[in-house]
């Protein structure tokens, strides 16, 4: 029984161990999520995914799409590299911009490099260059 | 040998000193809220929240001239940019659907257009064309349909088929034209999307990068939302308020479509201003002047007039 018992938790551990992790984004899905809200112009969210520095640039970001509705397809991020404390990340993907039921325009994403930093162990939009 | 060198180094900083100690930038008066340091590429960064709410409700939009005198700071912001490489035959458009859109400066450019008795415009429209760029029927990277004033602060807008990586809009654009002149008009879509303070604060950060540029912003008030009537006259009275604080020109747009019919707005989409039956906004004759886009045409022509008059006085 005590085995059984015993088993039985370590099994749970393991479990909520994992599902943990899965939770965690990687830096270049944090960058991703960042980016995808942004374009809905969710501010409270768009801070909640920043790290401490940049939540109040966060802010800022989230009224520059509020005038339209956006997406972004096909948005795909990967880790080009490090610098200092920060993971760089570059991004691809097309943004679709509809304004005012006008035809939607598309234009590829530009070469913004973001700054992507773990913080209280996750992983959170920190700046762009 | 060296002592020579060291004074008149000492000398030419001295002489520097004067000059901006006493530039117009500094003796600035109209407003208390803009910290002017004596060049322009040190202007303080606005700051969220810092909005006098009671100095731009204290404005009288009507007092406003609806084409503005230069002022020695505007005069020095163009001849700063002069000696930065910036174009004197260029300018750039700077806005929203009300600027990027073809009804707006471009029929000028495409030599669609007939000055009726504004003939005297004839040189503006001359100065502004040329072989390598026309001003008026260029697309700007720093206007489109649906920006408000933060669009443009925003890398994530830049086209990277005009743009360099981490560019905004607005960069990409003085980038590419280096021009002396920018037109700036936004509150279109921004009182319906932007608050008070958001407003005030961008309009501020793109008139700053503006000014550091070397480029003479032309700032205007804009078009009336009949939506939000009370929210129109507000932000149209922070434009004013934010051109006298940086001394720099304001086209008054509103006041001059106030008269016009619907106040010079297209009835079926407000967004947009009304044009003549026959499309024609840059035709300058009486039967066109009732509508809105026609009206802008002028007034933005004059201005460009009387910047060229003012800049190149001896």
């Amino acid at each position: 029984m005590r085995r059984h018992l015993s088993i039985l938790l370590t099994l749970l551990l393991i479990s909520l161990t994992l599902s943990a992790c899965a939770d965690k984004s990687s830096a270049p899905e944090s960058i991703e999520n960042y980016l995808k809200t942004k374009v809905k112009g969710d501010a409270d969210k768009l801070a909640s995914l920043s790290c401490k520095e940049y939540e109040a640039q966060a802010l800022l970001d989230a009224a520059s799409f509020e005038s339209v509705n956006a997406r972004i397809d096909k948005l795909t991020c990967k880790e080009t590299g490090k610098q200092d404390k920060f993971t760089l990340i570059s991004c691809e993907g097309t943004l679709v911009i509809q304004y005012r039921g006008e035809d939607p325009r598309e234009q590829n994403l530009s070469g913004t490099t973001y700054l992507a930093i773990k913080e209280d162990d996750e992983w959170k939009m920190c700046g762009q260059q | 040998m060296f002592k020579k060198i060291a004074f008149l180094i000492g000398l030419s900083i001295f002489g520097l000193w004067l000059i901006l100690a006493n530039s117009p930038l500094q003796t600035y008066q109209a407003g208390a809220a803009v910290d002017f340091t004596p060049t322009p590429s040190l202007l303080s960064d606005p700051v969220m929240g810092n909005l006098d709410l009671e100095a731009a409700s204290a404005i009288d939009l009507s007092t406003y001239p609806l084409i503005p005198s230069i002022s020695d700071t505007a005069r020095q912001i163009y001849e700063d940019g002069l000696t930065k490489g910036n174009n004197p035959r260029a300018f750039v458009k700077i806005g929203d659907c009300m600027t990027d859109n073809p009804f707006f400066l471009i029929p000028i450019g495409e030599d669609d257009y007939d000055l009726g008795e504004y003939s005297s415009l004839a040189p503006v429209i001359s100065y502004f064309v040329d072989d390598d760029l026309d001003s008026f029927a260029r697309k700007s990277q720093a206007a489109a349909g649906g920006f408000n004033a933060a669009s443009i602060l925003d890398s994530l807008w830049a086209n990277p088929e005009f743009c360099e990586a981490g560019e905004t809009p607005l960069e990409c654009e003085f980038r590419a034209v280096q021009p002396s002149i920018a037109l700036i008009m936004f509150g279109t879509n921004d009182v319906f999307y932007l608050n008070e303070a958001q407003f005030d604060f961008f309009l501020r950060s793109i008139v700053v990068q503006t000014i550091r540029n070397g480029t003479l912003p032309i700032m205007s008030t804009f078009p009336h939302r009949p939506e939000f009537p009370e929210k129109s006259v507000l932000y149209n009275q922070l434009v004013a308020l934010i051109a006298t604080e940086y001394d720099v020109p304001l086209i008054n747009l509103w006041q001059a479509l106030s008269t016009l019919p619907n106040q010079g707005i297209d009835p079926e989409d407000t967004t947009h201003l009304s044009t003549p039956e026959s499309g024609a906004v840059c035709y300058f004759i009486d039967e066109n002047m009732q509508a809105g886009f026609t009206v802008r045409n002028l007034l933005t022509l004059q201005t460009l007039d009387v910047v060229l008059q003012a800049v190149q006085e001896p």
